[in-house]
């Protein structure tokens, strides 16, 4: 093309001017293709249909020279002549649209004069971010076109076929556009946010700002993995198990969730599932749960599980909540219109979803990691404060009565062991973020001994009579030698033995019996205690990290309910397992360690 | 007598030696529900001359206790409670005079606001244990504030 003065062909012009669009928001894109078809053909209207897989449905995304039609805006079937292009790849041409029966809004063709019509189906373009597969789509939507007259249609289906591929990648570059600024606007969120919560609610309203969704939340998987509690919402107006309409203002956002037994119920339902599912007219309105506010009456709502990224070891990573959004926002002649969602949008949100769900749990651990560093420092300035009131009674009183104070230099030691075994806890938190270094360990003599000796440390300063050990008169040399990290075990035998005594009951007399025994590749350590036990409500979950039963409150106020869950997940990093067996008068923690090559 | 309602017995010892030393008895109680039910049982009153109170502190956790997690914001605020629960009841209102709150809470947090803040309207002093490290100064001001409480009116004896 160039050089000489031939007129350059039609396709090549309206390809370049269609490559203007690119870098637009995908909404954006689409009405300006149209626009640009419309300046190109004598049209008198045109639509941008896109595919949703999920439904098997087509939603409009643009639309120039026709009334607004809430209808085709939310789930139309694949039956028409779109759908026909969208499902063979074929364009599809009429020349009296009024006459086809598939074609059901006669009412809009004798409106607007329509007779003349061409569906383009739009080529697939894979997003480079497979969140959602959305490969197996061959052809992503449809433009249509309504001609003038059969000529003005016979030019645009010459045209037509050969810029149906850069229509293709313009669009698809556009979702690519809209998820780059909705990621980058979220990952600011995350910076600016003071806790989980907080980051949440500002997400849905990014997603609301900047990419024109009408409402949305989140629900997040609860402690105890039995309810999926609302953490933010755009604003909810139905509660339907009530028949109560607005009233939920008053409600506070702890008493908002789903129990996960609630099956039929579409936010369980996704969650289970672990798919996205899509509902125009939420059918929770029926069943009887929450939906967000909407000022007008359509509605479709995508649900999206959120899933926590896996870990190293762990081949799919498990949804840790639901990220819901209801009706795309549309420009329509100026003004906003609810829509449905598509294929892009699909995609888009699961992206998002995922990008929440690991800035989420980042949060949620480090507002863990500053509630624990906040306990520590807060035992340790009391140890300190009492460490010196333990001295200055010595310097103020010893001379005059040097006999009632015989306990000042025990108590003042035993406060600094325990500091300095708190400041150790909290140091041992380094390990989670480190590689274990796994060598041949002599569990009895590396491990145990110190732990025990730890006790007898601590003990003053747990305010515990007495800590009596049964099980350690054996030969240490029968302990076979274990693989693990020392450093690990050290951690996991310091928190049970912590443990044992913090609940050792109003006796404060703390009972511990070791047990060693060979099973196959390992060697399981017991570490038996006949303390207050562990309701039975609360052993699900006593290795979930932050996870507190009520009665280990009562008994120790300051814990952190971080050191089983730690202890386990150290053992399974070392190759080994910590486990829970009890029984009604005993509790049991079972440590298994891989034994070392030459004990097998 | 005085009675340190804390559940670190041993943090308080030099402060009830101290005490001790002045002539006074002292008596330690370490959960909220036992320390209720003995400063309002009925030979109590006369007995009592001051309570220093912690903030933070268990309940007697079983079922019968009337300190729960949720009313207590997971224990962080059982002394209040406990203050609350005094105050209900006009008959503790020599009780409420007597006391003292003592806490290791630090300065500018949410917490330290609302012990401050409840603890004014009741007209209880508060003392931050940081601030008072010293038993023998502690001492002196625990008896000044006993200097100042009024003795309750006893119909005087036959």
């Amino acid at each position: 093309m160039s050089g000489n003065n031939e007129k350059p062909n039609a396709e090549w012009v309206l390809a370049s001017e269609l490559l203007d669009i690119a870098g637009r928001q995908s909404t954006d894109a689409a009405q300006a293709i149209l626009e640009l078809l419309s300046k190109h053909f004598k049209l008198k209207a045109a639509t941008f249909f896109s595919f949703d897989p999920l439904g098997d449905t087509q939603t409009i995304r643009a639309q120039t020279g026709l009334d607004w039609d809430s209808w085709s805006a939310f789930q139309i079937p694949m039956t028409t002549p779109a759908g026909d292009a969208i499902r063979t790849g074929e364009i599809v041409v009429h020349y009296d649209i009024a006459k086809v029966d598939t074609y059901v809004n006669k009412e809009l063709c004798r409106k607007h004069k329509l007779q003349c019509y061409i569906a383009t189906p739009i080529p697939h373009f894979p997003l480079p971010d497979k969140t959602l597969e959305t490969d197996s789509i061959k052809w992503s939507g449809a433009v249509c076109l309504y001609p003038d007259d059969a000529a003005e249609l016979d030019k645009a289906r010459d045209v037509m076929e050969n810029v149906a591929p850069v229509i293709g990648r313009i669009y698809s570059l556009a979702v690519v556009h809209d998820q780059a600024m909705i990621r980058r606007k979220i990952t600011e969120e995350a910076f600016s946010s003071g806790d989980t919560n907080s980051f949440m609610h500002k997400s849905l309203q990014v997603l609301k700002d900047n990419w024109k969704i009408e409402a949305g939340s989140i629900f997040l998987q609860d402690d105890r993995n039995k309810y999926l509690y609302m953490r933010a919402t755009t604003g909810l107006d139905y509660d339907c198990s009530r028949g109560l309409r607005g009233d939920l203002k008053t409600k506070r956002k702890d008493d908002i969730y789903y129990r996960l037994d609630e099956t039929s119920n579409s936010t369980v339902k996704c969650f289970l599932q672990r798919e996205p599912i899509v509902f125009v007219d939420n059918p929770d309105r029926a069943e009887g749960k929450y939906v967000e506010k909407v000022a007008g009456q359509r509605r479709a709502t995508v649900f999206v599980p959120i899933f926590e990224p896996p870990s190293r070891n762990q081949a799919a990573a498990d949804p840790i909540g639901i990220l819901r959004v209801t009706n795309r926002m549309i420009v329509h002649d100026g003004k906003h219109e609810v829509g449905s969602f598509a294929w892009e949008d699909m995609a888009s949100i699961n992206s998002w979803a995922s990008l929440i769900g690991v800035v989420g749990r980042i949060m949620e651990r480090s507002d863990r990691w500053r509630n624990d560093f906040q306990r520590t420092v807060h035992g340790a300035k009391g140890t300190i404060a009492s460490v010196m009131a333990h001295l200055y009674t010595l310097h103020d009183r010893g001379p005059d009565m040097p006999e009632k104070l015989s306990f000042v230099v025990p108590d003042s030691i035993s406060h600094l062991e325990n500091l300095q075994f708190q400041i150790d806890r909290i140091e041992s938190r380094d390990l989670e973020g480190s590689d274990l270094k796994i060598e041949p360990v002599l569990v009895y003599a590396d491990v145990i001994v110190q732990a025990r000796d730890l006790a007898e440390k601590l003990k003053n300063s747990m305010g515990i009579r007495h800590v009596e050990f049964t099980g350690l008169h054996i030969e240490p040399r029968t302990v076979p030698t274990v693989m693990a990290s020392r450093d690990g075990l050290l951690v996991v035998f310091r928190n049970l033995i912590e443990n044992s005594m913090k609940y050792c009951g109003a006796s404060r007399i703390c009972r511990i019996s070791v047990g060693f025994t060979v099973r196959g590749d390992y060697l399981d350590v017991s570490i038996t205690d006949t303390g207050i036990g562990i309701r039975e409500a609360d052993k699900p979950n006593i290795f979930d990290e932050g996870f507190r039963g009520d009665a280990a409150f009562a008994h120790d106020i300051r814990g952190t309910g971080y050191g089983l869950s730690q202890s386990r997940q150290l053992m399974n990093r070392m190759g080994g397992a910590l486990n829970l067996h009890d029984t009604a008068e005993h509790t049991t923690f079972v440590v298994s360690m891989p034994l070392e090559e030459k004990e097998k | 007598m005085i009675y340190f309602v804390d559940e670190e017995e041993s943090f308080l010892r030099p402060y009830a030696v101290e005490m001790q030393m002045r002539g006074y008895e002292t008596k330690q109680i370490t959960d909220a529900d036992t320390a209720l039910e003995t400063l309002t049982a009925e030979d109590a009153e006369n007995d009592v001359e001051l309570i220093l109170l912690d903030v933070m502190m268990p309940g007697r956790g079983d079922e019968t206790s009337e300190f729960d997690r949720k009313s207590t914001d997971n224990y962080l605020k059982t002394g209040l409670v406990l203050l609350k629960k005094l105050a209900e009841s006009e008959e503790n209102k020599e009780l409420l005079k007597k006391t003292v709150v003592f806490t290791m809470s630090s300065k500018s947090t949410d917490l330290f606001d609302e012990i401050s803040s409840t603890s004014r309207k009741l007209g209880v002093p508060v003392l931050r244990k940081s601030d008072w490290t010293r038993p023998l100064r502690l001492g002196d001001e625990l008896e000044g504030i006993m200097g100042t409480i009024t003795p309750p009116k006893h119909e005087a004896p036959m």
